[in-house]
């Protein structure tokens, strides 16, 4: 009687890729594989923030099950980690529904009703354009049906993060970014792109001391620790074409 | 005195109002680090800073104010915050600032902590 390959338990993809986590997955994998089941399910609950290296883990995991003619299938996705995969065109290569296309720019999609919306805008990275897309931003929010300090930090959100590319990232005036927002189910999924200098701002301190701050009379660089404390997840990935991707959850109670 | 490039006014010997009006941020914290330097050096102990106006403020913003807070608080004088906005508000809770900086309900309540009324 022929033996019908079963699925085998989920392998937990670690958020800290240390070398020892990364050896676990490794193993628990080449294990998985010896069966040569039908399909790997990865566990990738936690993955609440998304960097380069969990795509590429992912990735090869993806090539070593090609190998074996086996299925890669994630489970318990995050919308950070969807979000990115989308926006990297590998969402239906590792199964996982992709997030709904964007809307025409600088508008809400055409139908939408109040409880489930998309945005997308594109600006040049100058003080000049940033201030405009932010108030852009803001009137798209306004029509939402979004608590009031929650929109406030969502523009202060989108403010912070669009400076900090236009100031920092050493972009030509020639070389937009790109902005995406999917709004729905008390959530907001926001995401930055563009082709500046890398820069993870996941891995950047939350944490300052006001009374050191002031004591130093620092008058700059509260605009990270900001954004940190105001979103659920943060997600960043550079792009194989050397493009920064910064994804962004805000979630909210109703 | 020096100028201030905002909406201000001397409320005593060495009080210094100032209004930021409806936005502080990149656009115009330097400017606010300048006018609260400048205070300081005109011999003003203590700036009440009335936000009622404020409908945004930035890191920028908030850095401007955290930067110069010290300069008044060593001379035994004080930055005060007053009308903050909710939303104001909300940021420098979410910033463990709410604490930090001096804050009144009103200008007449920020006077009285400079020691004025």
């Amino acid at each position: 009687m022929l033996s019908t390959p079963k699925l085998k338990d989920a392998i937990v993809v670690p958020a800290e890729l240390t070398g020892p986590a990364e050896d676990r997955f490794e193993e628990c994998l080449r294990a998985v594989l010896e069966t040569c089941p039908p399909t790997v399910l990865l566990d990738c609950a936690p993955l609440q923030r998304v960097t380069s290296r969990h795509v590429e883990l992912l990735w090869r995991t993806q090539l070593r099950c090609q190998r074996h003619t086996t299925e890669v299938r994630l489970e318990n996705p995050t919308p950070g980690l969807i979000r990115v995969l989308t926006v990297l065109d590998l969402a239906e290569l590792f199964n996982c529904a992709p997030l709904e296309a964007e809307a025409a720019p600088g508008t809400a999609a055409a139908g939408a009703g109040p409880a489930k919306a998309n945005y997308k805008d594109t600006f040049g990275p100058t003080d000049d354009t940033v201030v405009p897309a932010s108030e852009r931003y803001g009137a798209f929010l306004a029509d939402l049906p979004i608590p009031e300090l929650i929109r406030f930090e969502l523009r202060t959100i989108f403010y912070e993060v669009a400076n900090n590319i236009s100031q920092h990232g050493g972009i030509g005036d020639g070389s937009p970014i790109r902005f995406w927002a999917e709004f729905g189910s008390a959530r907001i999924i926001m995401t930055f792109t563009d082709t500046g200098r890398a820069y993870d701002p996941t891995t950047a301190d939350g944490d300052f001391d006001p009374r050191a701050a002031a004591k130093k009379r620092r008058v700059r660089g509260f605009g990270i620790p900001m954004v940190r404390r105001m979103t659920d997840a943060m997600s960043y990935v550079r792009s194989a074409d050397d493009r920064n991707i910064l994804t962004i959850v805000k979630t909210w109670s109703v | 005195m020096q100028t201030c490039s905002f909406n201000h006014r001397v409320l005593h010997d060495d009080v210094f109002l100032i209004d930021p009006g409806k936005t502080l941020d990149n656009g115009n914290a330097h400017e606010m680090v300048q006018a609260l330097t400048n205070a300081q050096t005109d011999g003003f102990r203590f700036v009440i800073l009335d936000l009622a106006a404020l409908e945004f403020l930035s890191s920028a913003g908030v850095g401007s104010l955290l930067g110069s807070v010290d300069l008044f608080r060593e001379q035994g004088g004080d930055l005060i915050l007053c009308n903050v906005p909710a939303p104001i508000m909300h940021i420098l809770t979410v910033l463990d600032l709410g604490d930090f900086f001096t804050i009144r309900s009103n200008e007449h309540e920020a006077a009285v902590t400079c020691g004025r009324s």
